[in-house]
């Protein structure tokens, strides 16, 4: 597994990543490493602090200890989660959280408004840049859509999607806003085994043909153990374990940290 | 089939509008001939109320956020544009005119933008009312301002473009030119909300962390909603003021905001088409019912009940109405209604034929009702269209 990435920068690498909340250690020196076109699985117990790591990704938190490079640039302690954005990350929800009233093109198009260059007076003066920049992303967005299959229900409200559907917007959403690394908070969690199924179609499809860094948060363990190269085990903050879907498999402490010690 | 495919076109939609939109004037001015001194009051009250309404629903429809201040930033366009005419006189209404929008337009937005940056870090009630405190905050300042603003007893013998005891150009000019600012502010509005910035600010009303994630600056668009918001609140202020001619504190009071705040609510928060037509129904009716002055706020709370019970979105939802779609649309229900009614028919069987011509032509009589009722609705929306459109070229 290793030698397949050898002498390869990863994409995104974190170091001794830690918060604490008060007296608690949510995260705990978490340290990580994601190639580009690898599936990373990040798992634990409930409360283990994945989301939490997500979260400091994101910027939504401010880590106290630990950096996070992406493609070789360090990211600023103090940096708001649009900026992130912009480094080239881009993350889904554990609870969906799509622009429900929204129709699913513009969900999408919202997403390129950070490469969008219309200012405001072209915008509210409709010059013929703004049509022509609307029209190029337009087409764009609906590239994205179709990788996803979505492309037939463009101009239906997102909350009017099925489940499935919905979840996979989210992953088209933050598909557009053209990242190196992909973040994915429990893409599986409610799907019937066929959504799933198709789900890790297209993990596998954006993987093969996008070449950026997969990191993803999942229960599911089928799921886990078919599609990702490596994972990182956590348990109160704290990583347990890591290796290949095999070792973690078999790993005593592992098995121990979700079945709990018999004694 | 081709017919529909030529009306989806970018193009025919333009041509729509523009003869909706020239249907609509000669169908105004064929009604009347004689301008009366009371059409052009009524005419320029609803071009204001429309443009203020419109301009509510950036911050309250839009983004979201209850606002109950926007008569403060319509006083402080009001005020800005007569203290400039009274400290610069000019021979030229029209200039003057012109000018007095901008710089009404340019302090709004100033004032809307310093008060935004603090005030959006709230959300819903706790913003609904720092907007409140803010409206009353300026009321009471120009009162205790006597020295600049002349306090209480307001600003008295300003230039009156906008009303038809005007010199230059009379009613229907006065007419023109109200009617011609609002339907070009409305469509740089609607123009601003159908672009990425629109876009952008409606991804925030959705779901504000998403859209973060989505790489939008949520603070900095929720600080330009509002602060063009206020801009046009301020136009529309500066609108006020040169059709009465003397503005006082007590002209912007907060009964004004809720008024405003009703009307964008009546229509459906977040559709302007709502909002420009529920403008229009409620100032007219606030007119004609002077009569019924004390009654008026029980209608208003009734008609509000009454919508918020049958149509809990307002009168449009979050929808747009758009001629070319009520062409494309309005027939094909029309159909199904007659099908509909084809069916119960059939299943009766028994009916003879003459009964089934009577229906046919009550069809008819229906369809063109229906078209005309759809036509009045219209006229409003295609008179913004055209504006964005206008502007646009």
């Amino acid at each position: 597994m290793e030698n397949k990435y050898q002498g390869l920068e990863p994409l995104l690498r974190v170091d001794n990543l830690s918060i604490n909340f008060g007296g608690l250690k949510a995260v705990d020196n978490v340290s990580l490493k994601v190639y580009p076109g690898e599936i990373v699985g990040l798992i634990g117990p409930n409360g283990a602090g994945k989301t939490t790591v997500f979260n400091l990704l994101t910027g939504v938190y401010e880590p106290s200890e630990g950096s996070i490079t992406i493609d070789g640039k360090e990211m600023p302690k103090k940096i708001k989660p649009h900026e992130v954005v912009k480094l080239g990350l881009a993350r889904t929800f554990q609870n969906i959280r799509l622009f429900k009233q929204l129709t699913v093109l513009e969900n999408v198009m919202v997403a390129f408004n950070q490469e969008m260059k219309t200012n405001i007076f072209q915008s509210a003066l409709r010059t013929r840049k703004f049509y022509k920049e609307e029209e190029y992303y337009k087409n764009k967005a609906l590239e994205i859509l179709s990788i996803f299959d979505l492309a037939i229900y463009a101009s239906e409200q997102a909350q009017n999607l099925p489940y499935g559907k919905q979840r996979k917007l989210e992953i088209a959403r933050a598909m557009a806003t053209n990242p190196k690394v992909l973040l994915l908070d429990e893409p599986a969690a409610g799907m019937n085994p066929t959504e799933t199924h198709e789900l890790m179609e297209m993990i596998e499809y954006i993987r093969k043909n996008y070449k950026i860094a997969i990191l993803l948060i999942e229960h599911d363990m089928s799921l886990v153990m078919n599609i990702c190269e490596y994972i990182t085990v956590l348990e109160y903050g704290a990583p347990i374990a890591a290796g290949s879907p095999e070792e973690i498999a078999n790993n005593q402490r592992v098995i121990q940290a979700y079945l709990g010690s018999e004694d | 089939m081709t017919f529909k495919k030529l009306l989806m076109k970018k193009y025919s939609r333009r041509v729509v509008n523009l003869i909706s939109c020239i249907l609509l004037i000669s169908m105004v001015t064929l009604i009347t001939p004689n301008i009366s001194k009371a059409f052009t009051t009524i005419m320029i009250t609803i071009c204001i109320n429309v443009l203020v309404a419109v301009s509510l629903n950036i911050s309250a429809g839009s983004m979201g956020e209850v606002v109950l201040g926007q008569a403060g930033f319509m006083a402080i366009g009001a005020y800005s544009s007569g203290l400039f005419c009274k400290y610069v006189p000019m021979n030229n209404m029209f200039l003057e005119y012109l000018i007095c929008i901008v710089v009404a337009a340019v302090i709004a937005g100033l004032v809307g933008f310093v008060v935004g940056i603090p005030c959006l870090r709230l959300r819903g009630d706790y913003l609904a009312i720092v907007t409140l405190g803010f409206g009353e905050a300026i009321r009471c300042l120009i009162e205790n301002l006597d020295k600049i603003t002349g306090g209480p007893s307001g600003l008295t013998s300003l230039p009156r473009l906008l009303n038809s005891s005007n010199r230059a150009l009379g009613g229907y000019g006065a007419v023109l030119i109200a009617i011609t600012t609002t339907v070009v502010c409305v469509g740089c509005i609607y123009s601003f909300m159908t672009s990425r910035y629109g876009r952008a600010i409606l991804s925030i009303r959705e779901d504000a962390i998403a859209a973060e994630a989505a790489g939008i600056p949520v603070t900095r668009y929720k600080v330009m909603a509002f602060t063009i918001s206020a801009m046009f609140a301020g136009i529309g202020g500066a609108m006020f003021a040169h059709t009465i001619g003397s503005i006082y504190p007590s002209n912007f009071n907060l009964s004004k905001s809720i008024d405003y705040l009703v009307m964008v609510v009546f229509g459906g928060l977040g559709s302007y088409t709502g909002s420009i037509l529920s403008a229009t129904i409620l100032s007219y009716l606030t007119i004609r019912l002077t009569n019924l002055a004390a009654w008026r706020l029980v209608i208003y709370s009734l008609a509000l009940i009454l919508v918020m019970i049958f149509h809990p979105k307002g009168l449009f939802g979050i929808k747009e109405f758009s001629m070319t779609n009520a062409i494309l649309i309005v027939p094909g229900k029309i159909k199904l209604l007659f099908t509909k009614a084809q069916d119960a028919k059939n299943n009766k069987k028994e009916t003879i034929i003459e009964t089934e011509e009577v229906e046919e032509t009550e069809n008819n009589k229906m369809e063109a009702e229906d078209e005309e009722a759809k036509e009045a609705e219209a006229l409003e929306e295609d008179n913004m269209n055209n504006g964005g459109k206008s502007d646009g070229k």
